[in-house]
């Protein structure tokens, strides 16, 4: 057998085996599941949707506020919108928009965090004393300070939310990175005379991969959360771009009578927000070694 | 009647890579004032027998597949929950490898025992005089166990203590309850060699002023040498030779306790002339037939693959589980 | 070869405490191919004496000289190029890989490190790493496993191939046996004399292990709150001790004699 071969079986068996353990619990299948379901939703929404000259501001004031029916699965809105339509459309802004807040938020703060963790001395004090100042800012009150700084928009606003948001990454990241930079292996490097920056890439910061995935799927929910929270306020994607937090912000004006307009884009945002805690969760007991079964 | 005495005890767990094979027909019998030291490399099932004994397994997933075990009459497998919980603390103590993880950093020493004591008698834990009784019991025990101004010190954290003062504390909560019997899974191992002698000193006058029994589960075999009286040799979930300590450790005769005693380098080693024990432990996944040390065992035959061989008394209750037992002296 | 002269290390008091002495003017002298043991409890100096001697650590007050070259007064180029010529083997086989690195770049990772010098290509240094897997009785079929396939026994393997990678002179082995069953440690041991003898190297030996010690090493020192307590060797520190301390941690010592059991002796 040649050593390239070797490699995959043994590979393959760790895949199986934290497959094995991801399968024991039946909630990360779920939180799995839901999660895939909104992203083929995100990807595919537009081309499955019923009514998708809805999505781009069609409106039918013919079908107004027309209640869910075997048509309108969702129901209408007060513009004659199948509600079912919009809320498929407004998974992929979403799930863009959170995405893209985690991703921002995890590269920004785990650099800090990593630079923080390992350089230490006054290097750490700065960032760190500068990461506690964000956190001192009400999230939300930032980021709406920012998106009316810059004006409203989807790609401003997950600016805007990811300025609140990487502190969480730093500080998750520097203490992982300060527990990790003791480990016997990493002393064993130094004591091969390693360059810093190899002990960073290569031994602590692959180590530490685990909880920052684990934070980034968690976090996914919030985020989604918070951009359907400045959609609520009104800061954030315009209409008619669909969006789950406008979509509620518009229904509320029409509760109690017409619920079906604020439900769906709530559980929308419910379902979201329990699929990436499910999925964190169980991608949690499958890189705890501590939670092998 | 023995105080505790394990028959056929099977135990097996499953996980990815199908059923794992744990104990393969563990046998054991202890009586009070004897100390057991259940010897084996890692991975041979001393621990889970340990652990066996206080039902501390999780079953399921965990399943006892045949066997028994007995202690002071009462069939442990069988019993609740419950009346495992009135067991343990009271009639079975256990101490454990690591000082430092087996004792709650937040609280005090002394609420630590005085709950352990409380449990031990099943007192009220908020009658004012029965935990004052418990105090004073946790005092005389930490001064018991060489804990000095043992009356101070129970309002100390664990953070407080050196590492050999923890296994002291430990100690003294294995012993709160006046058990008849004492589990120690490497109780020394975390220690450095003078607090070791120390402890072992402790443990070796706590069974002759006590009468009770100790099983003493280390892979340390100059430990078992110097506190034991019995010695069980365990090897891929079955003990493969028992006897007193004497006879196992001067006349062993089963070829993986000669190996075990031969890697141990003495005084009179020579440079490049220990003898190491080639092979590896058993996968516990792969089926079996025959001797299971077969694969490593220098003096192994054709024959010895075919059955699991049966155990041999030479006398005096020495036990060998060698078709070759009798060739080997 | 190496030459320790004085050697002391006070760490400051932090917050009011008062300062710590881990170390305290202690010299020996390690000569070539020929193996030192460092006996003590925890708390005795064992580890900064080598944090010190692979450049972890600065001592505060003396000398340690390597072919003649302080360790501790070398400028950065130097003491990288040291590094490869003292190596260390540590303790603690599962926690001293990183998980995530297979058994070839961990042992290749050395070269990689110290690639200026040794200008060995990639062909070569997957070369010299099958080879160092096959000089520590591994093989070929390992090159591609992570550390969690491995046995305790065959990680320490693997910590010494990456010790040897560079062609040290001397290897600091800090207790390279304590975590391991009695079968596996005669299995290293027995590989350390092995390659001892085939590559003339010098080991500084660290264990509380005495019967160890003597099995491995000429001379001994014992170690006591950073004080030198017994120096010599290793019959002479063991059948001979000087102090009490050393009398009174050699009985401690558990044998497999059951003539020093307890119930013999009490």
């Amino acid at each position: 057998m040649s050593p390239q071969q070797s490699a995959h079986p043994s590979r393959w068996q760790n895949w199986q085996r934290s497959l094995y353990r991801f399968r024991q619990s039946g909630l990360s299948i779920a939180g799995l599941c839901i999660v895939l379901v909104l992203l083929v939703i995100a990807v595919a929404g537009t081309w499955i949707v019923p009514f998708p000259d809805h999505i781009t501001g069609g409106i039918n004031t013919a079908a107004r506020f027309k209640p869910p029916s075997s048509l309108n699965w969702f129901g209408t809105n007060e513009l004659g919108q199948d509600v079912f339509t919009l809320v498929m459309a407004g998974a992929r802004v979403s799930l863009i928009a959170g995405f893209g807040v985690v991703m921002i938020a995890a590269l920004l703060g785990g650099l800090i965090g990593a630079l923080a963790g390992y350089a230490g001395g006054w290097i750490d004090d700065v960032l760190m004393r500068l990461t506690d100042l964000m956190l001192t800012l009400p999230s939300l009150i930032l980021a709406m300070a920012i998106a009316a700084a810059l004006g409203a928009g989807l790609d401003n606003m997950v600016f805007a939310i990811s300025m609140s948001w990487w502190p969480g990454f730093a500080r998750l990241v520097r203490g992982e990175v300060i527990a990790k930079k003791e480990d016997l292996f990493v002393q064993a490097a130094r004591a091969l005379g390693a360059s810093n920056s190899r002990i960073l890439f290569r031994h602590v910061l692959p180590n530490v991969m685990s909880p920052i995935i684990i934070k980034m799927s968690l976090d996914m929910g919030f985020a989604i959360l918070a951009v359907a929270a400045l959609g609520f306020i009104g800061i954030g994607v315009k209409p008619p771009t669909p969006e789950w937090g406008s979509l509620l912000s518009l229904a509320r004006g029409y509760l109690p009578d017409y619920w079906w307009t604020a439900i769906f884009p709530g559980l929308a945002i419910f379902f979201a927000v329990l699929g990436f805690n499910l999925l964190g969760d169980g991608l949690r007991d499958l890189f705890d070694p501590k939670a092998r079964r | 009647m023995a105080l505790l005495s394990i028959e056929n005890l099977h135990l097996t767990i499953p996980s990815f890579e199908g059923e794992a094979q744990i104990l393969n027909g563990v046998d054991l019998t202890l009586e009070r004032g004897e100390i057991c030291g259940l010897v084996g490399e890692t991975g041979c099932g001393k621990s889970l027998t340990g652990l066996s004994i206080s039902k501390l397994v999780a079953s399921p997933p965990a399943r006892y597949r045949q066997g028994s075990i007995r202690f002071d009459g009462q069939d442990i497998l069988g019993l609740s929950e419950s009346a495992m919980r009135a067991l343990r603390g009271r009639r079975i103590g256990m101490i454990f490898q690591d000082p430092t993880t087996n004792l709650n950093p937040l609280f005090r020493i002394g609420d630590q025992m005085i709950d352990v004591a409380l449990h031990s008698t099943g007192a009220n834990r908020w009658s004012t005089s029965a935990r004052r009784e418990a105090r004073a019991r946790s005092i005389a025990m930490l001064e018991r166990v060489g804990i000095q101004d043992a009356h101070n010190r129970l309002d100390d954290y664990p953070h407080q203590f050196s590492g050999g003062m923890r296994q002291r504390v430990l100690i003294a909560m294995a012993l709160i309850g006046r058990p008849d019997l004492l589990i120690a899974d490497e109780p020394t191992t975390a220690l450095d060699v003078s607090v070791q002698a120390q402890i072992l000193q402790l443990l070796f006058d706590i069974v002759r002023e006590d009468n009770i029994a100790v099983l003493l589960i280390t892979h340390n075999l100059g430990v078992v040498a110097r506190l034991c009286t019995h010695v069980a040799v365990m090897y891929a979930g079955r003990i493969i030779e028992r006897g007193t300590m004497a006879d196992v450790f001067n006349r062993p005769r089963h070829p993986y306790t000669k190996a075990l005693l031969n890697a141990v380098p003495t005084q009179k080693t020579r440079k490049g002339t220990l003898q190491g024990l080639g092979g590896s432990v058993p996968d516990p996944y792969l089926p079996h037939a025959g001797c299971r040390f077969a694969p490593r065992c220098a003096w192994a035959e054709a024959r010895c693959s075919e059955a699991v061989p049966p155990e041999t008394d030479l006398g005096h209750g020495h036990g060998v589980a060698c078709i070759k037992a009798g060739d080997l002296a | 070869m190496l030459q320790v002269k004085g050697l002391s290390k006070i760490y400051p008091g932090r917050r009011g405490s008062p300062a710590v002495t881990a170390l305290d003017d202690v010299s020996f002298t390690i000569a070539p191919n020929s193996a030192f043991g460092v006996v003590g409890e925890s708390g005795s100096g064992k580890t900064t004496l080598t944090r010190c001697l692979i450049g972890l650590e600065k001592p505060t007050r003396g000398e340690m000289l390597f072919e003649g070259r302080d360790i501790a007064r070398l400028s950065p180029q130097d003491m990288r190029e040291m590094r490869a010529r003292i190596q260390i083997v540590f303790q603690d086989p599962y926690a001293s890989l990183n998980p995530r690195m297979s058994a070839q770049d961990i042992i290749g990772e050395p070269l990689l490190i110290h690639h200026d010098r040794l200008q060995l290509t990639a062909r070569a240094r997957t070369d010299r790493v099958v080879e160092l897997l096959e000089r520590v009785g591994l093989g070929v079929r390992h090159l591609h496993r992570y550390p969690h396939e491995f046995s305790g026994g065959q990680r320490q393997r693997i910590g010494i191939a990456r010790a040897l990678a560079v062609k040290p002179q001397m290897l600091i082995l800090d207790e390279p046996t304590s975590a391991l069953d009695v079968s596996v440690q005669a299995q290293i041991l027995n590989l350390l004399v092995e390659l001892q003898d085939s590559l003339k190297l010098s080991y500084l030996f660290i264990s509380h292990d005495l019967g160890v010690v003597r099995y491995i090493c000429d001379r001994a020192l014992l170690l006591l709150h950073g004080k030198m307590i017994e120096e010599g060797p290793v019959d002479q520190v063991f059948d001979h001790p000087q102090s009490d301390y050393a009398r009174r941690l050699i009985a401690a010592i558990p044998d497999v004699d059951p003539a020093r059991s307890l119930h013999l002796t009490a």
